[in-house]
This record gives C-alpha cells, sequence and structure tokens, in this order.
C-alpha cells in the first residue's frame, strides 16, 4: 500500500476578502514527484509555503506522516524548501550552507562532514565546498540550494519555482538533474512551477490549479488527453476549443450542434454528465486533426480556409480560419505532403476518438494559443 | 574646444583643493599646536616646535580625568543605545505594522529639535523628580536619547535590501529564532551596526550642549575644556584632541580598507568566472 507522506485537508488560505487558497485537498505520496502548475497568482507557492509552515492555513490541516503539523513552527517540520532565488546564506562557504541545516539538529560536527560531503557528491560540487556562494554560477549555486535542504533527509522536499531564474539551455540541464537526484535520494518533491512543460516532464502527477482551487489532479497524460475542464485543457499545451450544444446522445457518442453551424459526433468519454442541450466545448488538440480537401463521408470534419503554413522540422503547423472568424491549430507530421495550400478551401477531419467533449463554453473559441515555443513544449 | 575643456578642469580642480583646504586647516591648526610650546596660560601663538607636550600628555589631572569620564559615558551609552537603536531598525525594515510611520516620527525628531531645547526639556524633567541626582547617569541618559535617533537611521539605511528570506531559509533548515538571529541576521548585518556604534560613541565624545544641562557636577572632557578655556589653554588639549582624531581616522582607514578588500575579493572571483 502506498504511504502519504503529505495530506492537504480542506486547506484555505485568505487575505482579508481575497480567497488564495480555496478548500484544497491532495495527499502526495513517498517517493512521488508532484508538481502544482498554475500561472501566478493561482495559490500554488501559498500552498507550498503552508505545507513549510511560513503561512498559517486560515482553515483546514496540513498532514505530515499523519501528525497535524498546521501549529508546527517551520523549523520543527521535518520538511525543506528550495527558494526560487536559492536564498543561500552570503557570508558563508558552500560547504557552512551545508552543512547549516545538521548543525542546527546539534549532530556531530564528524558526521555533519561525512554528510554534507557526500551531499556535495550527489550534486557533483565537491570540490567547490570552500567557496562563497558569489564565486558561482546560477546553476551551481541551485545544486547548493538541492543540497542544503536534501542533507537533512526531509520527509519532502518543496521546490519554488527552483528553475525560473535558470536560462533556458541550463533549465532543461536541471530538470533531468532534478530528476536524477531525486531517484537517488528517493525523497517526496513538491515542485511549484507556472511552466507547463517543465511539469509534464518532471512531474508523475500534477495538480493544476486555478484562482485558489485545485482543478485537476492525474498523471502528466490523464491532464493532457482528458483535461476536467476547460481551464485544464487551454493551459496544458494547445487545443482548439468548440463551443455547442448536445442535440443527441446514444450512450458512447455525443452529437453536438457547434457554434459555427457544423454538426460533429464526439465519443463520450467517461464524462455521463452531458444530457441533450447541455452546453459543451469539443477540444480538439492540433496533432490529432488532418487537414484534408474535403471531408470524408464516414470522419468529422470542420470546413474553413488555410491561412498559415509553417515548415518547423519534424512538424508543420496549419492555420485554419473558419467562417465566423474563429481560428483553429493544426500541426501535422511534416513528411506527409499537405494537400492544400494557404489560400485554399480547406478541412479538418479527425478519427472518432480523437474529439473530446467538456462542459461549458470557452472565454475565446478556437486556439487557445498559436504560439510555436508553447506547442512545442507542450509536445 | 580642448584647451577650454582643460582650463575648465583645472579650475575645478583647484576649486576642490581650496574646499578641502577650508574643511583641513582648522585640524592641522590643531595637531601642529599640539607640538607648540606656549609662552604664558595660552596655547593659541605659536612659539617653538617641541615633543614635550606628547611626551606628558597626561600632564593636566582634570583635563585626563574628565577624558576619562568622557569615554567612559560614551562606552556606557553607545553600547546602550546601539542595542536598543538596532533592534528598532530591524523591527522597522523588518515588519509593516500599524504605527510604524509614527515611529518613523519619532526617530527624526531629535535630530531636528534644536539641540538647547532638548537639553533644557531633558533638565526640567530631571528635576522634577527625586530618583536621580544630575550626574553620570543622567548625562548617560541624555545621551542615549539623541543616539538611539542616529543609530536607528543609520542602521536601517544600511539594511535596506535585507533579503528577510534568509532567515526564512535558515528557519526551514531547522534553525531556531534564536540561532537563525545569531548565525543568519547578526553577522550580515553587523557592518552596519558597527557604523552606528562609531557615530553613536562620536556623538556621545562630542556632545556638549545638552550635557552642560544634565551634567551637575560632572564634567565631561567638552566641559573641561570649555571652562578652562576662560583661565588658560594647555597644548594637552591639542595632544589629547589629536589623539582622539588618528584614532578615529584609523578606524575608518581600517573599515574601508577591509570593506574594499571584501569587495575585490568578490568582484574578482566573478570575474574569473
Amino acid at each position: 500500500m502506498r504511504k502519504d507522506v503529505i495530506e492537504l485537508d480542506h486547506l484555505s488560505k485568505c487575505y482579508g476578502d481575497y480567497v488564495a487558497v480555496n478548500d484544497v485537498n491532495f495527499a502526495i505520496a513517498s517517493g512521488e514527484f508532484f508538481a502544482m502548475l498554475g500561472p501566478s497568482g493561482c495559490g500554488k507557492t501559498t500552498t507550498l509555503k503552508m505545507i513549510a509552515g511560513f503561512e498559517q492555513p486560515t482553515s483546514g490541516r496540513v498532514v505530515l506522516d499523519g501528525v497535524d503539523v498546521s501549529a508546527v513552527p517551520p523549523y520543527k517540520r521535518n520538511v525543506n524548501t528550495v527558494f526560487q532565488q536559492y536564498v543561500l546564506f552570503p557570508h558563508m562557504s558552500v560547504f557552512d550552507n551545508v552543512a547549516f541545516g545538521p548543525r542546527s539538529r546539534k549532530t556531530k560536527e564528524s558526521d555533519v562532514r561525512r554528510s554534507v560531503m557526500e551531499m556535495l557528491e550527489v550534486v557533483r560540487l565537491v570540490d567547490f565546498a570552500p567557496r562563497k556562494p558569489s564565486q558561482l554560477s546560477g546553476g551551481q549555486q541551485q545544486r547548493v540550494a538541492l543540497a542544503r535542504a536534501l542533507v537533512n533527509y526531509p520527509r519532502a522536499l518543496l521546490l519554488d519555482e527552483p528553475l525560473a531564474a535558470l536560462d533556458l539551455k541550463l533549465r532543461e540541464a536541471m530538470q533531468i538533474e532534478l530528476k536524477r537526484i531525486q531517484r537517488e535520494v528517493g525523497i517526496s518533491f513538491v515542485f511549484v512551477t507556472h511552466d507547463q512543460g517543465e511539469a509534464l516532464t518532471m512531474s508523475d502527477r500534477i495538480a493544476v490549479m486555478s484562482q485558489g482551487v485545485v482543478e485537476q489532479i492525474g498523471t502528466p497524460s490523464e491532464i493532457y488527453r482528458s483535461p476536467a475542464t476547460l481551464f485544464v485543457a487551454g493551459f496544458i499545451g494547445s487545443a482548439n476549443l468548440l463551443p455547442g450544444v448536445v442535440t443527441s446522445t446514444d450512450g458512447v457518442d455525443l452529437v453536438v450542434k457547434l457554434e459555427i453551424g457544423s454538426t460533429v459526433k464526439v465519443a463520450k468519454g467517461d464524462n455521463d454528465n452531458f444530457v441533450v442541450g447541455s452546453k459543451v466545448s469539443v477540444m480538439l488538440r492540433p496533432e490529432r486533426i488532418r487537414p484534408t480537401s474535403s471531408i470524408p463521408a464516414n470522419g468529422e470534419g470542420i470546413e474553413g480556409i488555410l491561412t498559415d503554413l509553417v515548415f518547423q522540422g519534424p512538424t508543420a503547423r496549419l492555420i485554419l480560419r473558419l467562417a465566423n472568424g474563429t481560428e483553429l491549430i493544426c500541426i501535422t507530421d511534416a513528411w506527409r505532403d499537405t494537400p492544400v495550400q494557404p489560400g485554399d478551401r480547406t478541412s479538418v477531419t479527425w478519427e472518432r476518438d480523437c474529439g473530446y467533449v467538456l462542459a461549458g463554453w470557452p472565454d475565446r473559441a478556437g486556439a487557445t494559443t498559436t504560439n510555436v515555443d508553447q506547442i512545442e513544449a507542450a509536445l | 574646444m580642448r584647451k577650454r575643456s582643460k582650463i575648465a578642469r583645472w579650475a575645478l580642480n583647484i576649486y576642490a583643493g581650496m574646499g578641502m583646504f577650508y574643511l583641513f586647516v582648522p585640524i592641522l591648526f590643531i595637531v601642529a599646536f599640539s607640538f607648540n610650546k606656549p609662552r604664558g596660560n595660552y596655547n593659541i601663538v605659536w612659539q617653538s616646535f617641541t615633543f614635550d607636550n606628547w611626551l606628558s600628555p597626561f600632564s593636566e589631572r582634570s583635563l585626563t580625568a574628565a577624558l576619562w569620564v568622557s569615554l567612559r559615558i560614551g562606552a556606557v551609552s553607545t553600547i546602550v543605545s546601539t542595542i536598543l537603536g538596532s533592534l528598532i531598525a530591524i523591527a522597522l525594515s523588518r515588519y509593516k505594522f500599524r504605527g510604524s510611520e509614527g515611529i518613523n516620527l519619532f526617530l527624526v525628531l531629535p535630530l531636528t529639535t534644536p539641540e538647547i531645547v532638548l537639553g533644557s526639556s531633558l533638565a526640567t524633567l530631571f528635576l522634577g523628580q527625586n530618583f536621580i541626582n544630575f550626574g553620570f547617569v543622567t548625562i548617560v541618559i541624555a545621551h542615549i536619547m539623541f543616539q538611539v535617533s542616529f543609530v536607528a537611521l543609520t542602521v536601517r539605511a544600511r539594511i535596506r535590501g535585507f533579503d528577510w528570506t534568509l532567515e526564512q531559509a535558515a528557519q526551514d533548515l531547522g534553525a531556531s529564532p534564536w540561532r537563525t538571529f545569531w548565525r543568519v541576521t547578526f553577522p550580515l548585518i553587523l557592518p552596519g551596526i558597527l557604523a552606528a556604534g562609531l557615530l553613536a560613541f562620536a556623538l556621545s565624545i562630542d556632545d556638549f550642549i545638552i550635557t552642560f544641562f544634565n551634567a551637575g557636577s560632572t564634567v565631561t572632557f567638552p566641559l573641561q575644556i570649555y571652562g578652562a578655556a576662560r583661565v588658560r589653554i594647555p597644548p594637552q588639549i591639542n595632544v589629547l584632541a589629536s589623539m582622539i582624531l588618528f584614532a578615529s581616522v584609523a578606524i575608518l582607514l581600517v573599515g574601508t580598507i577591509s570593506g574594499a578588500r571584501r569587495q575585490a575579493s568578490m568582484l574578482g572571483s566573478r570575474n574569473t568566472k
């Protein structure tokens, strides 16, 4: 049976009238790499601070190893934090920084020496032990911060956007490094990030948060393939969201009349809440739809005009404008010839199980983003 | 064009030199006259060069006693005011609380109030009670009163921009608030506290007006010089004053050099990276 290290029980935090964290419930298992993902201001950092003990919950409990620690000060909690700006002690050497935790617990100096050097070995900074933090690069400082936290063998390591201050190349290297270290020490990592690519790459499970509420918790593929809400669909990767109304249902498929006029058949999935008349959105991931010059009789499709075709190496990106101005994005295998050229009347079509139905209508119909980098990051 | 800018630069240098000269002449005068061999009671006219005064700097017993009193008052009041002022500064820069703006006003008040007002009103305060007699204690209290403001403002200026999440990091690593303060906060803000302490000490040694009102029969160094000046001005005044001057310059130099060295080592390492 899997053992939970951290359990958040109806956790809320209010600042006056502002609800920063709203009734958050989840448990993090031993050895798990858990990410809290969301845009800034979604409450993920506040949640992390409540786990660390820097913020007191307005209501609810933080349970650590089965013990309610909501009122326990941070220095008596067996979790450690890696801060966004590292916050190394500038007046101490790398060695003394890492030794700070063990020395605070009055560990014998010979043991301190051994465990500090062991941990510097793990983060590959043994030669840097006598240096001051100001003499290290950003990535090295990051690894000192990691070693300083991990040397205490906490029950869980809390990481607050630890890679945000690094440049792209270093960030990618550190993602792999973090995974390696986590496997090596076997400690639960709770990782806060606004970068969905980072969360998808590294996590065992992700909690997607928005406006203080947990929208969905699941593995990266669950969240990408079966988003629970419109927010998750749009925030993770890129999605084409088309509003419509359910006109009939036969238990397996839903027939949805889209706002743009066409009627499509979409697999119902696990969600049983849709009845005739429900306001729904059909989500089409850009890589799950194909451009075609005419819709095949047995498939589903939408008609529009191809406005943009960009060759990107392994993939090609197409932007399609529908009759009412809605833009769709479509990503195809670049090795297959595209049957259409910009300006042509073009349809997109998809296999029966490639569409996905979500409750509610999006703020803006069509592609959630046409930004190439974000799409690449999501894939 | 080039010629003109050259002339302008020369003019600026001369002007700056004159400014420095104006500032330093009185000080040079004090040091120079410590080597004078005065005729009569007043050491104000240059006669001839001698080392005698420096060989017997403590021969004026009342003057030496007064300096000793001043040093003791300075030491006690500086220690107390540096602790109190630093705590105020830490509280003000770390926490936002109701009334912190009001405290700001209170801090600036002793600096802007004329000393004569502070001195006389303090004297009135001390007169109105029967617990302490005028003397060492009242002077110390008076000095602490204005020193606290200077210390609090100096320390606060020095720790502006201090990263208080360092304290969170320390507590996160299991350090109690006590250990966090002594191992992290205090070592990092110590230079600011030392600078403030030196300033406070100098203010105490130097103060005349407020001390004058609250001294009773106790005589500090400035009071002694003032009182004696009507009868005689022995060259030992210049010797002791020069000693104080050299001591403060030495402290300043040590501080500047060690600070510069620390900065240079940091910069150097950054360049090699």
